[in-house]
């Protein structure tokens, strides 16, 4: 999973290092209109439905982060 | 009730001694009846509507709590005999009956703000509307959109369900904020309002010295520009296109004098009482983009709208879907213009509105929108023009220009919501364009005599002493440094602003109505 949102990731924004960085939000490396291409890749790719309470930066800091976020949408289903 | 009122003053003198005697698990009490007088205060029918939206949110948001409850109950009880699929079915039936509560909720609501809105939108266009005087409920736009929030959160799962009615009540209705907000959020704000209370030195006279630069800025800046600002809009045929020009800044620096002023004194009150408000305002005027200045301007709204209308919208199915399709013939770079487009264009439509359904307001909603969806189609042009310029990003003259151009923007936009209608607004322009050569205007020697030359040259001296501590600010909390000098000095600055507010400022704000630019919405 990591991988894939990692490529994900470097779609959205080249030449970034997603694999360490802690503050993607915090730092602007994403903005919020790169949040919804984000969501909508994710949502596809994993098959899940990532809605607007779940738009928090704490949920989008990190690849970890995201990782997280997803496992816990596919549980729920 | 406005806050430059003397029952305001009176209700907060009586309020902050009573509310650190009690008991402190009773203190919130002691602000559920505060907030109740001001309302019965301000018009005894604007407690209705207060009931009304804490009675709705309240059985919304515990009916959602015991659907919530019932369903971690049910898949705890029967965990054994469940298939994944029943699980699921069950699940999506709670989230249907939960999302069918929040929606009746949030659609009461809203009708009956907007109700108000086109009630004021048609009452001035339609003669048989004049003998149906409603009165408009203070503060309806702000606790709407604040108990929307909380019904959302608690859908949302983000916060539980309160289940004391009177703290929802309180919640809805802390009136210190009410008129002109901030818009709370319920786990910030009920955290705040229901802890127990220390009155603490620092506190309260920290609390006090922003009580008092809240009535300054209010009282010697915004109030005493109030009749110069008046003259120029209302007489903008008569002056010339640099009077224009000057009078299109001085109207935002008033709004900001107004509206920041109205935080310091509703903040300030709050520090006084250790209750930590979110702030509204952080130097909006050093914005590099319009985008950033709506995160530095009015911040409670902006981030209101971003959070339940920008958020909701640009990850709806219904974008979901358009980003695909987009993706697939277009590239994902067009796919995300397109679904932003989308949700800005939904976010500024909902914000003018929220601000009136008036066509100036409709307009400058519109006018903010159509600015960002630009830039952000523009965004490869302007990154290409600044690599064949040699632009740097971090250079200071082009963040100058930057922060000078934001500022002539918001300063414009603003200008059509402040003159009243469109024709106005858009011949204010004209003028102003077309007229720069004749002087200051035919009506250039009325400035001088509208308030006095001496009126003239204190407000001139306060705005430069408010310009002077927000520079300050910029570096470090003004505050702290005010209070690094010795006692007495300090007393004795404070007693000249007091004694300056209640000698040039009590009979300007009689002679105005004293209300607060912004609680007309």
């Amino acid at each position: 999973m990591r991988d894939e949102i990692i490529e994900i990731l470097e779609g959205i924004k080249s030449g970034v290092d997603f694999d360490s960085i802690t503050d993607i939000i915090s730092s602007n490396v994403l903005t919020s209109l790169n949040i919804f291409t984000l969501v909508n890749e994710l949502n596809d790719e994993f098959d899940v439905e990532i809605g607007a309470d779940k738009l928090i930066p704490e949920n989008f800091e990190s690849v970890d982060a995201i990782e997280r976020l997803i496992t816990e949408l596919q549980d729920e289903e | 009730m406005s806050l430059t009122s003397m029952y305001f003053l009176i209700l907060a003198v009586l309020l902050i001694p009573i509310f650190y005697l009690v008991p402190k698990k009773g203190q919130w009490i002691v602000l559920l009846i505060s907030s109740v007088t001001f309302y019965v205060f301000s018009g005894w029918t604007n407690i209705f509507y207060v009931l009304f939206a804490t009675l709705s949110s309240f059985l919304a948001t515990t009916s959602m709590q015991k659907l919530t409850d019932k369903q971690k109950k049910y898949i705890k009880e029967n965990k054994a005999t469940l298939s994944k699929d029943d699980k699921k079915l069950y699940k999506q039936k709670i989230k249907s009956k939960r999302k069918a509560i929040m929606l009746v909720c949030i659609i009461l609501n809203v009708c009956i703000l907007l109700f108000f809105k086109l009630y004021l939108r048609l009452k001035n266009s339609i003669n048989a509307l004049d003998s149906w005087d409603i009165i408009v409920p203070l503060g309806l736009s702000y606790f709407t959109l604040q108990t929307i929030g909380y019904v959302v959160d608690v859908y949302w799962n983000n916060v539980e369900a309160e289940k004391n009615p009177l703290k929802v009540l309180l919640f809805v209705s802390f009136f210190p904020q009410m008129t002109q907000g901030p818009i709370s959020d319920f786990k910030q704000l009920t955290g705040e309002l229901f802890k127990e209370h220390n009155l603490t030195y620092e506190n309260f006279s920290r609390g006090f010295q922003r009580l008092l630069w809240g009535y300054f800025k209010k009282i010697m800046v915004a109030t005493l520009m109030s009749p110069y600002v008046s003259e120029i809009f209302e007489n903008y045929r008569d002056y010339s296109g640099i009077m224009l020009f000057v009078g299109m800044f001085v109207v935002m620096i008033q709004l900001y004098a107004d509206f920041s002023g109205y935080m310091d004194i509703v903040c300030g009150l709050c520090e006084m009482l250790d209750i930590k408000l979110s702030e509204n305002f952080n130097h909006p005027f050093i914005s590099k983009s319009l985008s950033e200045f709506w995160r530095r301007w009015h911040i409670t709204l902006g981030a209101w709208f971003k959070k339940y209308v920008f958020f909701t919208v640009g990850t709806s199915k219904f974008a979901g879907s358009i980003s695909k399709k987009i993706k697939e013939k277009h590239g994902s770079d067009a796919a995300e213009k397109v679904v932003s487009t989308i949700a800005l264009s939904a976010i500024w439509i909902s914000i003018g509105a929220w601000h009136s359904l008036f066509a100036p307001f409709v307009l400058w909603g519109l006018l903010n929108g159509i600015i960002m969806i630009f830039s952000v189609w523009m965004e490869p042009v302007y990154a290409k023009t600044k690599l064949k310029l040699n632009i740097k990003e971090e250079s200071k003259i082009f963040n100058l220009f930057r922060i000078a151009r934001t500022f002539a923007l918001v300063s414009a936009l603003e200008v059509f919501s402040d003159i009243g209608s469109l024709k106005d607004g858009l011949n204010y322009f004209v003028k102003m364009i077309t007229n720069i050569p004749m002087g200051l205007g035919l009506k250039s020697s009325f400035l001088f005599t509208t308030g006095g030359t001496k009126d003239l040259l204190i407000m001139a001296a306060c705005f430069a002493l408010m310009a002077f501590v927000d520079v300050c600010s910029l570096k470090c909390q003004f505050r702290d440094k005010f209070n690094k000098v010795h006692f007495l000095i300090r007393i004795i600055i404070l007693l000249f602003i007091f004694a300056l507010l209640a000698i040039v400022g009590i009979h300007t704000l009689v002679e105005s109505d004293g209300g607060f630019m912004y609680a007309q919405f």
